[in-house]
C-alpha cells in the first residue's frame, strides 16, 4: 500500500481543456476520467476557453499550445490578467505538438506552469499535476510577464526534466532569472509524453 | 521601462484539493487512465488512414509540384494529429515515419525549398506503416527509415547517422 502523502484526490477538482485536435483532446478527456476527475470540459478553441472560464469554476487549465482561432499565448495573456483570481492564479499546464521552439518560449512567458509534449500520457501528465499540486510557487507581476515564479527554488522542477540527453545535472538549466530567457532553457521544461 | 516586479504569495488551491484524504495513488490513476484510453483505440485507430487520406490531398492539390509554405504549415498541423494518434496507440513505425515527416516539413519551410516529391516518399512510407497493411519486416522498416533519412540528407535537413553512412558504404 503505498502512503497516504502519494495518493491524489481528483474528486474535487474541475478543469478546462483547451484543443481543437478532437483526437488529443479525448485522450486527455479519458485521462481525467480515469484520474477521476469530478468534471471536465473540452473547448475546442480560445473564444470558448474564455467564455467557459467566465461562467464556470475550473482548478486546472491544459491547453493545446497552437489554437484554431487564437494563439494560446493570446489565451494566456487573458488569464493571466483577469481580475478574478481564481481565474488570474490557475495552474496552466500546456500541451505542445511538433511545435516550434519559439512557440514554447512565447508561450512560457506568458505564465504557463509547466508544458507537456504530445502525444499525452497518463503517465506524465498525472506526473505534472501532482508536480503542480505539491510545488508552492508565488506569481511575478510585472509589466511584461504575469505567471508563476519560474526560479525553481520553492521545488524540483517539472518531470522529464532529466531525460534528455542534453540535460546535465550539473548546469542550472533551470534557474531562469529574467521572464524574457532564451530557447534552450524553455525547451528544457518540455517534458516527453512518452512515459 | 519596466516597473518593480510584484511578487504575489498565491494559495496552491489545486493542491489544497488535491491532498484531501483518499484518492488514488500513482500507479492506481496512471492504471484508470490507460483503461479509460483504451476505449477510444478501434475509432481513433480507425481514423488514421482518414487522417493520412487528408495529408496526401494537401500534397496532391500543390500546383505544379510544388509546395507552398501555406501548405506545409498545414500538413505539418494535421501530422500532429497523426502523431498523437500513432503515438497514443504505439504504432512506433508510424510514429517515426511521421515525425521524420515533420522534421522534412520544418526543414523544407525553414530553407525555403518547395519539392512536393520529397514530401511524397514521406507520404508513402506513411501508408506502409499505417494500421491494416502488411506489417513489414524490422529489416524493411528499417530499410525505409534509412531511405526517409537519405531524403533528409539530400536537402541538408539532417546529416546522416554514422549507421547510415556505413549502411551506404
Amino acid at each position: 500500500m503505498p502512503p497516504v502523502e502519494d495518493r491524489l484526490n481528483f474528486s474535487q477538482i474541475t478543469a478546462l481543456v483547451v484543443d481543437g485536435d478532437r483526437y488529443s483532446s479525448g485522450i486527455v478527456s479519458q485521462i481525467l476520467r480515469g484520474f477521476g476527475l469530478a468534471y471536465h470540459q473540452i473547448a475546442q478553441n480560445g473564444a470558448d476557453a474564455m467564455q467557459f472560464l467566465g461562467v464556470e469554476k475550473y482548478d486546472l487549465l491544459i491547453t493545446e499550445a497552437v489554437l484554431p482561432d487564437m494563439n494560446s499565448v493570446d489565451l494566456l495573456h487573458w488569464v493571466r490578467r483577469h481580475s478574478n483570481p481564481r481565474i488570474r492564479y490557475m495552474p496552466v499546464v500546456m500541451l505542445t505538438g511538433y511545435a516550434q521552439v519559439s512557440k514554447v518560449v512565447a508561450a512560457r512567458d506568458c505564465g504557463a506552469n509547466s508544458f507537456v509534449r504530445k502525444p499525452v500520457s497518463p503517465t506524465v501528465l498525472f506526473d505534472h499535476i501532482a508536480w503542480s499540486a505539491r510545488t508552492e510557487r508565488p506569481f511575478i507581476e510585472t509589466d511584461n510577464y504575469v505567471g508563476p515564479c519560474r526560479r525553481f527554488k520553492f521545488g524540483e522542477p517539472p518531470p522529464g526534466m532529466n531525460r534528455r540527453s542534453t540535460d546535465r545535472r550539473d548546469q542550472p538549466v533551470h534557474q531562469v532569472a529574467e521572464p524574457a530567457a532564451g530557447a534552450k532553457q524553455a525547451a528544457g521544461h518540455i517534458s516527453e509524453g512518452v512515459p | 521601462m519596466s516597473k518593480a516586479c510584484k511578487i504575489v504569495p498565491v494559495k496552491n488551491r489545486l493542491g489544497q484539493l488535491l491532498r484531501r484524504p483518499g484518492g488514488v495513488s500513482r500507479t492506481e490513476a496512471v492504471e484508470a487512465a490507460a483503461v479509460a484510453v483504451e476505449t477510444l483505440r478501434e475509432d481513433y485507430v480507425g481514423a488514421i488512414p482518414q487522417e493520412l487520406g487528408a495529408l496526401e490531398a494537401i500534397a496532391a492539390a500543390a500546383r505544379k509540384k510544388r509546395i507552398s509554405p501555406r501548405d506545409f504549415e498545414a500538413m505539418i498541423e494535421r501530422a500532429g494529429r497523426l502523431l498523437t494518434l500513432a503515438g497514443t496507440f504505439r504504432y512506433d513505425l508510424l510514429e517515426q515515419v511521421v515525425q521524420r515527416f515533420c522534421d522534412l516539413c520544418v526543414g523544407m519551410l525553414e530553407k525555403g525549398i518547395d519539392d512536393a516529391e520529397a514530401v511524397d516518399v514521406h507520404l508513402r512510407a506513411m501508408r506502409l506503416a499505417c494500421p491494416g497493411a502488411p506489417a513489414l519486416s524490422e529489416e524493411e522498416a528499417g530499410k525505409m527509415l534509412h531511405g526517409l533519412s537519405r531524403v533528409h540528407a539530400h536537402y541538408h535537413i539532417r546529416r546522416l547517422g554514422p549507421a547510415a553512412v556505413q549502411a551506404d558504404a
